[in-house]
Protein backbone atom coordinates (compact mmCIF):
# COMPACT_ATOMS: atom_id res chain seq x y z
CA UNK A 1 0.00 0.00 0.00
CA UNK A 2 2.74 2.52 1.08
CA UNK A 3 4.52 1.41 -1.59
CA UNK A 4 1.96 2.11 -4.51
CA UNK A 5 1.70 5.71 -2.95
CA UNK A 6 5.18 6.59 -2.81
CA UNK A 7 5.38 5.70 -6.76
CA UNK A 8 2.07 7.66 -7.00
CA UNK A 9 3.88 10.61 -5.43
CA UNK A 10 7.19 10.32 -7.27
CA UNK A 11 5.25 10.06 -10.71
CA UNK A 12 3.41 12.88 -10.31
CA UNK A 13 6.23 14.94 -9.47
CA UNK A 14 6.90 15.72 -12.62
CA UNK A 15 3.88 16.66 -14.38
CA UNK A 16 2.80 18.90 -11.47
CA UNK A 17 6.54 20.94 -12.05
CA UNK A 18 5.99 20.93 -15.48
CA UNK A 19 2.72 22.52 -14.98
CA UNK A 20 4.25 24.90 -12.40
CA UNK A 21 6.50 26.09 -14.15
CA UNK A 22 4.05 26.81 -17.65
CA UNK A 23 2.16 28.74 -15.19
CA UNK A 24 4.49 30.67 -14.14
CA UNK A 25 6.28 31.73 -17.58
CA UNK A 26 2.82 31.99 -18.74
CA UNK A 27 2.49 34.78 -15.84
CA UNK A 28 5.09 36.75 -16.72
CA UNK A 29 4.39 36.83 -20.30
CA UNK A 30 0.55 38.66 -19.25
CA UNK A 31 2.35 40.55 -16.83
CA UNK A 32 0.43 39.06 -13.75
CA UNK A 33 3.99 38.02 -11.66
CA UNK A 34 7.37 38.59 -13.08
CA UNK A 35 9.01 35.13 -13.35
CA UNK A 36 12.04 36.92 -11.56
CA UNK A 37 9.74 36.98 -8.36
CA UNK A 38 8.16 33.98 -8.64
CA UNK A 39 10.56 31.55 -9.82
CA UNK A 40 11.53 29.90 -5.68
CA UNK A 41 7.55 28.58 -6.39
CA UNK A 42 9.00 25.85 -8.02
CA UNK A 43 11.83 24.99 -5.04
CA UNK A 44 8.60 25.34 -3.07
CA UNK A 45 6.41 22.72 -5.13
CA UNK A 46 9.29 20.58 -5.11
CA UNK A 47 10.23 20.73 -1.96
CA UNK A 48 6.63 20.07 -0.74
CA UNK A 49 6.50 16.90 -3.24
CA UNK A 50 9.62 15.74 -1.85
CA UNK A 51 8.00 16.06 1.39
CA UNK A 52 4.85 14.55 0.65
CA UNK A 53 7.01 11.59 -0.80
CA UNK A 54 8.11 11.27 2.65
CA UNK A 55 4.64 10.74 4.29
CA UNK A 56 3.41 8.48 1.50
CA UNK A 57 6.12 5.57 2.86
CA UNK A 58 8.99 3.68 1.87
CA UNK A 59 9.98 3.51 -1.50
CA UNK A 60 8.88 -0.04 -2.67
CA UNK A 61 11.53 -2.81 -2.63
CA UNK A 62 13.16 -3.42 -5.93
CA UNK A 63 12.63 -7.19 -6.23
CA UNK A 64 14.78 -7.90 -8.38
CA UNK A 65 17.57 -10.49 -7.18
CA UNK A 66 20.94 -7.97 -7.10
CA UNK A 67 23.93 -7.62 -10.03
CA UNK A 68 21.64 -8.37 -12.63
CA UNK A 69 20.25 -11.12 -14.09
CA UNK A 70 20.23 -13.69 -17.33
CA UNK A 71 17.68 -13.62 -19.65
CA UNK B 1 4.50 -4.55 -21.44
CA UNK B 2 4.75 -0.40 -20.91
CA UNK B 3 2.39 1.31 -22.82
CA UNK B 4 3.47 4.70 -24.08
CA UNK B 5 2.10 7.68 -23.56
CA UNK B 6 -0.64 9.95 -25.74
CA UNK B 7 1.92 12.93 -25.51
CA UNK B 8 3.86 12.05 -28.27
CA UNK B 9 1.02 11.29 -30.75
CA UNK B 10 -0.29 14.48 -29.42
CA UNK B 11 2.54 16.32 -30.01
CA UNK B 12 2.96 14.97 -33.93
CA UNK B 13 -0.57 16.30 -34.01
CA UNK B 14 0.06 20.05 -32.79
CA UNK B 15 2.98 20.18 -35.10
CA UNK B 16 1.32 19.26 -38.23
CA UNK B 17 -2.16 21.26 -37.40
CA UNK B 18 0.56 23.94 -36.76
CA UNK B 19 1.90 23.52 -40.18
CA UNK B 20 -1.30 23.26 -42.01
CA UNK B 21 -2.57 26.37 -40.78
CA UNK B 22 0.56 28.27 -41.71
CA UNK B 23 -0.23 27.04 -45.29
CA UNK B 24 -3.86 27.51 -45.45
CA UNK B 25 -4.46 30.45 -43.53
CA UNK B 26 -1.32 32.66 -44.12
CA UNK B 27 -2.88 35.80 -42.98
CA UNK B 28 -2.75 34.25 -38.91
CA UNK B 29 0.43 35.77 -37.11
CA UNK B 30 1.40 31.89 -36.09
CA UNK B 31 4.65 32.84 -34.70
CA UNK B 32 3.22 35.67 -32.07
CA UNK B 33 0.91 33.70 -30.71
CA UNK B 34 3.60 30.90 -30.43
CA UNK B 35 5.93 33.13 -28.93
CA UNK B 36 2.99 34.31 -26.15
CA UNK B 37 1.27 30.91 -25.32
CA UNK B 38 3.79 28.44 -25.62
CA UNK B 39 4.07 28.12 -21.72
CA UNK B 40 0.25 26.71 -22.09
CA UNK B 41 1.60 23.85 -24.23
CA UNK B 42 3.68 22.86 -21.11
CA UNK B 43 0.55 23.37 -18.96
CA UNK B 44 -1.07 21.05 -21.08
CA UNK B 45 1.42 18.34 -21.35
CA UNK B 46 2.13 18.45 -17.17
CA UNK B 47 -1.64 18.33 -17.19
CA UNK B 48 -2.36 15.85 -19.66
CA UNK B 49 0.48 13.25 -18.06
CA UNK B 50 -1.26 14.39 -14.57
CA UNK B 51 -4.55 12.87 -15.80
CA UNK B 52 -2.57 9.38 -17.55
CA UNK B 53 -0.83 8.99 -13.84
CA UNK B 54 -3.86 9.19 -11.91
CA UNK B 55 -5.75 7.34 -14.31
CA UNK B 56 -3.28 4.25 -13.89
CA UNK B 57 -3.49 4.71 -10.21
CA UNK B 58 -7.00 4.16 -10.25
CA UNK B 59 -6.92 1.05 -12.21
CA UNK B 60 -4.16 -0.31 -10.53
CA UNK B 61 -1.88 -0.72 -13.18
CA UNK B 62 1.65 -0.10 -12.72
CA UNK B 63 2.69 3.56 -12.86
CA UNK B 64 5.70 4.62 -14.40
CA UNK B 65 9.05 5.16 -12.22
CA UNK B 66 8.68 8.95 -13.22
CA UNK B 67 5.97 11.08 -14.81
CA UNK B 68 7.96 12.71 -16.55
CA UNK B 69 11.62 11.33 -18.16
CA UNK B 70 14.91 12.68 -18.50
CA UNK B 71 14.69 12.78 -22.31
CA UNK B 72 11.08 14.42 -21.67
CA UNK B 73 12.94 17.10 -19.98
CA UNK B 74 15.03 17.54 -22.41
CA UNK B 75 12.61 18.32 -24.51
CA UNK B 76 10.95 20.69 -22.15
CA UNK B 77 13.91 22.54 -21.81
CA UNK B 78 14.11 22.62 -25.50
CA UNK B 79 10.76 24.09 -25.36
CA UNK B 80 11.78 26.90 -23.44
CA UNK B 81 14.71 27.65 -24.74
CA UNK B 82 13.03 28.18 -28.33
CA UNK B 83 9.42 30.06 -26.68
CA UNK B 84 11.98 32.44 -24.73
CA UNK B 85 14.56 33.18 -27.42
CA UNK B 86 10.63 34.08 -29.75
CA UNK B 87 9.37 35.89 -26.86
CA UNK B 88 12.40 37.93 -26.07
CA UNK B 89 12.84 38.82 -29.97
CA UNK B 90 9.58 39.74 -29.79
CA UNK B 91 8.47 41.02 -26.54
CA UNK B 92 11.32 41.53 -24.59
CA UNK B 93 11.44 39.35 -21.75
CA UNK B 94 12.10 40.92 -18.48
CA UNK B 95 13.49 38.45 -16.18
CA UNK B 96 16.98 37.59 -17.77
CA UNK B 97 19.42 37.83 -14.74
CA UNK B 98 21.75 40.64 -14.75
CA UNK B 99 23.07 41.12 -11.14
CA UNK B 100 25.97 39.09 -9.33
CA UNK B 101 24.64 35.91 -7.57
CA UNK B 102 25.62 37.07 -4.07
CA UNK B 103 23.67 40.52 -4.42
CA UNK B 104 20.84 37.88 -5.54
CA UNK B 105 20.41 36.11 -2.11
CA UNK B 106 21.26 39.35 0.31
CA UNK B 107 18.06 41.02 -1.65
CA UNK B 108 16.34 37.79 -1.58
CA UNK B 109 17.10 36.40 2.13
CA UNK B 110 18.89 39.27 3.80
CA UNK B 111 17.40 41.26 6.77
CA UNK B 112 16.42 44.93 5.93
CA UNK B 113 17.79 48.10 8.52
CA UNK B 114 16.55 51.65 7.97
CA UNK B 115 18.34 54.69 8.45
CA UNK B 116 17.54 58.48 8.22
CA UNK B 117 19.41 60.15 5.64
CA UNK B 118 20.68 63.55 7.29
CA UNK B 119 19.45 66.31 6.20
CA UNK B 120 21.26 68.13 3.12
CA UNK B 121 20.57 71.53 1.53
CA UNK B 122 23.31 73.87 -0.86
CA UNK B 123 22.69 76.91 -2.44
CA UNK B 124 21.48 76.49 -6.00
CA UNK B 125 21.14 79.31 -8.81
CA UNK B 126 17.66 79.52 -10.06
CA UNK B 127 18.76 77.78 -13.52
CA UNK B 128 20.77 75.50 -12.15
CA UNK B 129 21.22 72.03 -13.29
CA UNK B 130 20.56 69.27 -11.09
CA UNK B 131 22.33 65.79 -11.45
CA UNK B 132 21.64 62.90 -9.86
CA UNK B 133 23.73 60.37 -9.94
CA UNK B 134 23.06 56.60 -10.64
CA UNK B 135 21.16 55.46 -7.55
CA UNK B 136 18.47 52.25 -6.22
CA UNK B 137 15.56 53.93 -5.00
CA UNK B 138 12.54 56.17 -5.03
CA UNK B 139 13.29 59.83 -5.78
CA UNK B 140 10.39 62.80 -4.82
CA UNK B 141 11.17 65.78 -6.62
CA UNK B 142 9.55 69.37 -6.07
CA UNK B 143 9.83 72.65 -7.42
CA UNK B 144 9.40 75.55 -4.97
CA UNK B 145 9.31 79.14 -6.62
CA UNK B 146 10.91 80.80 -3.75
CA UNK B 147 13.69 78.56 -3.21
CA UNK B 148 16.99 79.22 -3.63
CA UNK B 149 18.91 75.67 -2.48
CA UNK B 150 18.83 72.18 -3.07
CA UNK B 151 17.31 70.27 0.17
CA UNK B 152 17.53 66.76 0.45
CA UNK B 153 15.84 64.56 3.31
CA UNK B 154 14.61 60.97 3.49
CA UNK B 155 15.93 57.34 4.28
CA UNK B 156 18.05 54.66 3.67
CA UNK B 157 17.47 51.12 3.62
CA UNK B 158 20.29 48.32 3.88
CA UNK B 159 19.72 44.98 3.14
CA UNK B 160 22.56 42.70 5.03
CA UNK B 161 22.18 39.68 6.87
CA UNK B 162 24.09 41.33 10.29
CA UNK B 163 23.54 44.85 11.83
CA UNK B 164 27.07 45.63 11.59
CA UNK B 165 27.57 45.04 7.65
CA UNK B 166 24.31 46.96 7.54
CA UNK B 167 25.85 49.88 9.55
CA UNK B 168 29.12 49.59 7.82
CA UNK B 169 27.16 49.60 4.16
CA UNK B 170 25.33 52.75 5.80
CA UNK B 171 28.70 53.88 6.64
CA UNK B 172 29.97 53.51 3.02
CA UNK B 173 27.26 55.32 1.20
CA UNK B 174 26.56 58.67 2.34
CA UNK B 175 24.52 61.08 0.63
CA UNK B 176 26.98 63.66 -1.23
CA UNK B 177 25.34 67.26 -2.34
CA UNK B 178 28.52 68.67 -4.51
CA UNK B 179 28.53 72.08 -5.83
CA UNK B 180 30.44 71.72 -9.46
CA UNK B 181 30.06 75.11 -11.35
CA UNK B 182 26.38 75.75 -12.21
CA UNK B 183 25.70 72.27 -11.90
CA UNK B 184 24.28 70.28 -8.37
CA UNK B 185 25.61 67.00 -8.39
CA UNK B 186 23.40 64.01 -5.86
CA UNK B 187 25.80 60.98 -5.15
CA UNK B 188 24.86 58.76 -3.27
CA UNK B 189 27.66 56.28 -2.88
CA UNK B 190 25.53 52.81 -3.40
CA UNK B 191 28.21 51.51 -5.19
CA UNK B 192 30.40 52.00 -2.75
CA UNK B 193 29.27 49.37 -0.36
CA UNK B 194 30.47 45.82 -0.53
CA UNK B 195 28.88 42.66 -1.83
CA UNK B 196 27.67 41.54 1.29
CA UNK B 197 24.92 44.30 1.50
CA UNK B 198 22.60 46.36 -0.83
CA UNK B 199 21.74 50.09 -0.17
CA UNK B 200 18.64 51.80 -1.47
CA UNK B 201 17.65 55.28 -1.01
CA UNK B 202 14.48 56.94 -0.41
CA UNK B 203 14.59 61.01 -1.35
CA UNK B 204 12.74 63.75 -0.39
CA UNK B 205 14.02 66.81 -2.82
CA UNK B 206 13.13 70.07 -2.74
CA UNK B 207 14.68 72.25 -5.61
CA UNK B 208 14.05 76.09 -7.04
CA UNK B 209 11.48 75.69 -9.38
CA UNK B 210 13.35 77.36 -12.66
CA UNK B 211 16.24 73.87 -12.17
CA UNK B 212 16.58 71.56 -14.98
CA UNK B 213 17.26 68.09 -13.50
CA UNK B 214 19.38 64.71 -15.30
CA UNK B 215 18.26 61.65 -13.12
CA UNK B 216 19.95 58.28 -13.48
CA UNK B 217 18.37 55.48 -11.62
CA UNK B 218 18.67 51.30 -11.25
CA UNK B 219 15.81 50.29 -10.09
CA UNK B 220 13.04 52.44 -8.44
CA UNK B 221 10.44 55.25 -9.13
CA UNK B 222 10.55 59.05 -9.97
CA UNK B 223 7.99 61.63 -8.97
CA UNK B 224 8.57 65.17 -9.96
CA UNK B 225 6.37 68.34 -9.69
CA UNK B 226 6.28 71.71 -10.67
CA UNK B 227 9.71 72.30 -12.12
CA UNK B 228 9.71 74.63 -14.96
CA UNK B 229 13.32 73.31 -16.32
CA UNK B 230 13.91 70.44 -18.65
CA UNK B 231 13.74 66.96 -17.40
CA UNK B 232 16.03 64.23 -18.52
CA UNK B 233 15.30 60.69 -16.39
CA UNK B 234 17.74 57.38 -17.68
CA UNK B 235 16.92 54.07 -15.33
CA UNK B 236 16.74 50.33 -16.15
CA UNK B 237 13.52 50.24 -13.99
CA UNK B 238 11.47 53.20 -13.06
CA UNK B 239 7.76 54.25 -12.67
CA UNK B 240 7.78 57.98 -13.28
CA UNK B 241 5.36 60.38 -12.68
CA UNK B 242 5.61 63.97 -13.85
CA UNK B 243 2.83 66.88 -12.91
CA UNK B 244 3.31 69.92 -14.16
CA UNK B 245 6.53 70.37 -15.60
CA UNK B 246 7.81 73.87 -17.67
CA UNK B 247 10.94 72.38 -19.86
CA UNK B 248 11.55 69.57 -22.79
CA UNK B 249 11.19 66.03 -21.03
CA UNK B 250 13.43 63.32 -22.03
CA UNK B 251 12.80 59.35 -20.68
CA UNK B 252 14.89 56.95 -21.33
CA UNK B 253 13.59 53.64 -19.33
CA UNK B 254 15.00 50.32 -20.18
CA UNK B 255 11.96 48.81 -18.32
CA UNK B 256 8.57 50.45 -16.50
CA UNK B 257 5.65 49.67 -14.46
CA UNK B 258 3.80 53.07 -15.69
CA UNK B 259 4.76 56.57 -16.99
CA UNK B 260 2.08 59.49 -16.16
CA UNK B 261 2.71 63.05 -17.52
CA UNK B 262 0.05 65.81 -16.98
CA UNK B 263 0.52 69.06 -17.60
CA UNK B 264 3.91 69.46 -19.44
CA UNK B 265 4.49 72.56 -21.46
CA UNK B 266 7.27 71.27 -23.39
CA UNK B 267 8.12 68.03 -25.61
CA UNK B 268 8.21 64.97 -24.61
CA UNK B 269 10.58 62.15 -25.69
CA UNK B 270 9.78 58.67 -24.64
CA UNK B 271 12.30 55.22 -25.24
CA UNK B 272 11.84 52.30 -23.68
CA UNK B 273 9.90 49.54 -22.56
CA UNK B 274 7.00 49.10 -20.23
CA UNK B 275 3.80 48.50 -18.91
CA UNK B 276 1.24 51.67 -18.91
CA UNK B 277 1.68 55.22 -20.32
CA UNK B 278 -0.64 58.09 -19.73
CA UNK B 279 0.17 61.02 -20.95
CA UNK B 280 -2.59 64.54 -20.50
CA UNK B 281 -2.01 68.16 -21.61
CA UNK B 282 1.10 68.53 -22.85
CA UNK B 283 1.81 70.98 -25.06
CA UNK B 284 4.88 70.16 -26.83
CA UNK B 285 5.20 67.49 -29.64
CA UNK B 286 5.34 64.00 -28.39
CA UNK B 287 7.68 61.07 -29.63
CA UNK B 288 7.49 57.89 -27.92
CA UNK B 289 9.84 54.96 -29.61
CA UNK B 290 9.35 51.59 -27.18
CA UNK B 291 7.09 48.77 -26.21
CA UNK B 292 4.11 49.22 -23.96
CA UNK B 293 1.87 46.45 -23.63
CA UNK B 294 -0.44 47.75 -20.58
CA UNK B 295 -2.91 50.16 -21.17
CA UNK B 296 -1.70 53.65 -23.08
CA UNK B 297 -3.90 56.43 -23.08
CA UNK B 298 -3.52 59.90 -24.56
CA UNK B 299 -5.47 63.02 -23.29
CA UNK B 300 -5.29 66.69 -25.07
CA UNK B 301 -1.91 66.77 -27.02
CA UNK B 302 -1.17 70.09 -28.57
CA UNK B 303 0.98 68.93 -30.63
CA UNK B 304 2.26 66.68 -33.06
CA UNK B 305 1.90 62.77 -31.86
CA UNK B 306 4.42 59.75 -33.07
CA UNK B 307 4.00 56.50 -31.76
CA UNK B 308 6.23 53.89 -32.80
CA UNK B 309 5.82 50.20 -31.04
CA UNK B 310 6.89 46.79 -33.60
CA UNK B 311 3.10 46.25 -33.25
CA UNK B 312 1.38 49.47 -34.09
CA UNK B 313 2.69 53.01 -35.09
CA UNK B 314 0.40 55.73 -35.21
CA UNK B 315 1.09 59.21 -35.82
CA UNK B 316 -1.51 62.50 -35.91
CA UNK B 317 -1.00 66.48 -35.94
CA UNK B 318 -3.35 66.66 -32.86
CA UNK B 319 -5.21 64.86 -30.09
CA UNK B 320 -7.80 67.65 -28.65
CA UNK B 321 -9.72 64.48 -27.51
CA UNK B 322 -8.47 61.52 -26.48
CA UNK B 323 -6.68 57.86 -27.69
CA UNK B 324 -6.68 54.51 -26.15
CA UNK B 325 -4.21 52.43 -26.67
CA UNK B 326 -4.64 48.56 -25.13
CA UNK B 327 -4.15 45.35 -25.65
CA UNK B 328 -5.77 44.16 -29.26
CA UNK B 329 -7.52 47.69 -29.63
CA UNK B 330 -7.04 51.35 -30.61
CA UNK B 331 -10.13 53.81 -30.14
CA UNK B 332 -9.39 57.50 -30.41
CA UNK B 333 -12.11 59.99 -30.30
CA UNK B 334 -11.41 63.62 -31.70
CA UNK B 335 -8.28 63.98 -33.71
CA UNK B 336 -6.65 66.25 -35.79
CA UNK B 337 -4.89 64.82 -38.88
CA UNK B 338 -3.56 63.80 -41.43
CA UNK B 339 -3.62 60.49 -39.17
CA UNK B 340 -1.75 57.29 -40.15
CA UNK B 341 -1.72 54.19 -38.51
CA UNK B 342 -0.30 50.82 -39.08
CA UNK B 343 -1.07 47.99 -36.72
CA UNK B 344 -0.95 44.26 -37.34
CA UNK B 345 -3.28 42.83 -35.51
CA UNK B 346 -5.95 45.41 -33.73
CA UNK B 347 -9.58 46.71 -33.52
CA UNK B 348 -9.69 50.33 -34.43
CA UNK B 349 -12.65 52.15 -33.37
CA UNK B 350 -12.04 56.34 -34.50
CA UNK B 351 -14.42 58.82 -34.26
CA UNK B 352 -15.14 62.49 -34.84
CA UNK B 353 -11.66 62.85 -37.02
CA UNK B 354 -10.61 65.42 -39.41
CA UNK B 355 -8.07 65.89 -42.60
CA UNK B 356 -6.84 62.62 -43.68
CA UNK B 357 -6.73 59.24 -42.53
CA UNK B 358 -4.34 56.13 -43.88
CA UNK B 359 -4.77 53.00 -42.05
CA UNK B 360 -3.80 50.00 -42.47
CA UNK B 361 -4.17 47.20 -40.35
CA UNK B 362 -3.17 42.86 -40.58
CA UNK B 363 -6.14 41.83 -38.76
CA UNK B 364 -9.27 43.67 -37.03
CA UNK B 365 -12.00 45.11 -37.56
CA UNK B 366 -12.79 49.17 -38.27
CA UNK B 367 -14.87 51.27 -37.48
CA UNK B 368 -14.89 54.84 -38.65
CA UNK B 369 -17.11 57.80 -38.06
CA UNK B 370 -15.82 61.14 -38.99
CA UNK B 371 -16.46 64.55 -37.86
CA UNK B 372 -18.55 66.66 -39.61
CA UNK B 373 -16.42 67.72 -42.31
CA UNK B 374 -15.82 64.27 -44.44
CA UNK B 375 -11.58 63.92 -44.37
CA UNK B 376 -10.26 61.48 -47.68
CA UNK B 377 -10.04 57.86 -45.89
CA UNK B 378 -7.74 55.34 -46.76
CA UNK B 379 -8.51 52.08 -45.07
CA UNK B 380 -6.87 48.51 -45.34
CA UNK B 381 -7.45 45.17 -43.39
CA UNK B 382 -6.48 41.89 -45.10
CA UNK B 383 -9.05 39.94 -42.76
CA UNK B 384 -11.63 42.48 -40.54
CA UNK B 385 -14.84 44.32 -41.11
CA UNK B 386 -15.50 47.35 -42.01
CA UNK B 387 -17.78 50.29 -40.53
CA UNK B 388 -18.04 53.56 -41.65
CA UNK B 389 -20.88 56.05 -40.37
CA UNK B 390 -21.38 59.71 -42.70
CA UNK B 391 -23.63 62.03 -41.55
CA UNK B 392 -26.75 62.31 -43.84
CA UNK B 393 -26.14 64.19 -46.77
CA UNK B 394 -21.84 64.21 -46.92
CA UNK B 395 -20.24 64.39 -50.20
CA UNK B 396 -18.01 61.71 -50.82
CA UNK B 397 -16.12 59.64 -53.73
CA UNK B 398 -16.30 56.25 -52.34
CA UNK B 399 -15.44 52.57 -52.94
CA UNK B 400 -15.52 50.15 -50.23
CA UNK B 401 -14.85 46.33 -51.03
CA UNK B 402 -14.16 43.13 -49.76
CA UNK B 403 -12.60 40.23 -51.69
CA UNK B 404 -14.48 37.58 -49.65
CA UNK B 405 -17.77 38.78 -47.79
CA UNK B 406 -20.85 41.13 -48.10
CA UNK B 407 -21.42 44.54 -48.38
CA UNK B 408 -24.34 46.60 -46.56
CA UNK B 409 -24.99 50.17 -48.00
CA UNK B 410 -27.36 51.21 -45.12
CA UNK B 411 -26.44 55.17 -46.56
CA UNK B 412 -28.71 54.67 -49.64
CA UNK B 413 -27.37 56.97 -52.90
CA UNK B 414 -25.61 57.88 -54.19
CA UNK B 415 -24.09 54.86 -53.53
CA UNK B 416 -24.82 51.23 -54.58
CA UNK B 417 -23.80 47.73 -54.37
CA UNK B 418 -22.28 45.63 -56.82
CA UNK B 419 -21.78 42.28 -55.68
CA UNK B 420 -18.88 39.84 -57.45
CA UNK B 421 -18.09 36.28 -57.23
CA UNK B 422 -17.51 36.13 -53.82
CA UNK B 423 -17.17 39.92 -52.83
CA UNK B 424 -19.00 42.83 -53.29
CA UNK B 425 -18.46 46.63 -53.93
CA UNK B 426 -20.01 50.01 -52.76
CA UNK B 427 -19.52 52.76 -54.92
CA UNK B 428 -20.96 56.05 -55.50
CA UNK B 429 -19.48 59.46 -55.86
CA UNK B 430 -21.22 63.10 -55.40
CA UNK B 431 -18.36 65.15 -55.74
CA UNK B 432 -16.61 65.17 -52.17
CA UNK B 433 -13.31 63.92 -51.00
CA UNK B 434 -11.70 60.38 -51.68
CA UNK B 435 -12.69 57.48 -49.30
CA UNK B 436 -11.04 54.24 -50.10
CA UNK B 437 -12.05 50.68 -47.96
CA UNK B 438 -10.76 47.47 -48.71
CA UNK B 439 -10.88 43.86 -46.61
CA UNK B 440 -9.89 40.48 -47.54
CA UNK B 441 -12.21 39.11 -46.05
CA UNK B 442 -15.20 40.52 -43.93
CA UNK B 443 -18.54 42.60 -43.79
CA UNK B 444 -18.26 46.02 -45.26
CA UNK B 445 -20.69 48.77 -43.99
CA UNK B 446 -21.83 51.87 -44.91
CA UNK B 447 -24.36 54.09 -43.21
CA UNK B 448 -25.79 57.38 -41.58
CA UNK B 449 -24.07 58.25 -38.32
CA UNK B 450 -26.80 58.51 -35.99
CA UNK B 451 -24.87 61.16 -33.69
CA UNK B 452 -25.40 59.92 -30.33
CA UNK B 453 -22.57 57.29 -30.61
CA UNK B 454 -20.58 57.22 -27.98
CA UNK B 455 -17.22 56.26 -28.52
CA UNK B 456 -15.62 55.41 -24.88
CA UNK B 457 -18.79 55.06 -22.97
CA UNK B 458 -17.17 54.73 -19.71
CA UNK B 459 -16.02 58.56 -19.66
CA UNK B 460 -19.46 60.04 -21.10
CA UNK B 461 -18.36 63.73 -22.03
CA UNK B 462 -15.31 65.57 -20.66
CA UNK B 463 -12.35 63.52 -20.17
CA UNK B 464 -11.90 62.19 -16.98
CA UNK B 465 -10.32 64.14 -13.99
CA UNK B 466 -6.99 62.53 -13.17
CA UNK B 467 -6.18 60.37 -11.11
CA UNK B 468 -4.97 61.20 -7.35
CA UNK B 469 -0.87 59.82 -7.79
CA UNK B 470 -0.80 56.60 -6.04
CA UNK B 471 2.06 57.01 -3.07
CA UNK B 472 5.87 56.09 -3.82
CA UNK B 473 6.07 52.19 -3.84
CA UNK B 474 8.56 50.35 -1.79
CA UNK B 475 11.35 49.63 -3.49
CA UNK B 476 11.40 46.93 -6.41
CA UNK B 477 13.01 43.86 -5.67
CA UNK B 478 14.34 42.53 -8.50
Amino acid sequence: MNGTNYSLVQAIRGPIMLITLGTLVAMDYFGVYGFSRTWPLLIIIFGCLKLLERIAGVPPRDTRPPGGSVV
Amino acid sequence: MRRGSVIGPLILILIGGLFLMRNLWPEIPLADILSRYWPFVLIAWGGLRLIEVLFAAIMSKPLPRNGISGGEWMLVFLICIVGATMYTARHYATWIPVTGAWRGIVRGMGESYDYTLPNSEKPCAKDCRVLIESFRGNARITGAADATSVKVSGHETVRAFQQSEADRANKDAPLELIQQGNDLILRTNQDHVSERAQVSSDLEITVPAGTSIEAHGRVGDFDIQNVTGNLDINSDNAGVRLENIGGNVRMDLRRSDIIRAVDVKGTIDLKGRGQDLELQNISGQVTIAGTYVGQIQFHNLAQPLRYDDPQITLSCEKLPGQARLALGEFTADNMIGPIRLNARSRDVQISDFTQALDLTLERGDVSLRPGKNTPKIEAHTRSGDIDLALPAGAKVDLKASTDRGEAHNDFGAPLAVDETNRGATIAGNNGGPQIRLETGRGTVTVRKSSGDEVTFPDIPSQPKAPKPPSPPEAPIKQ
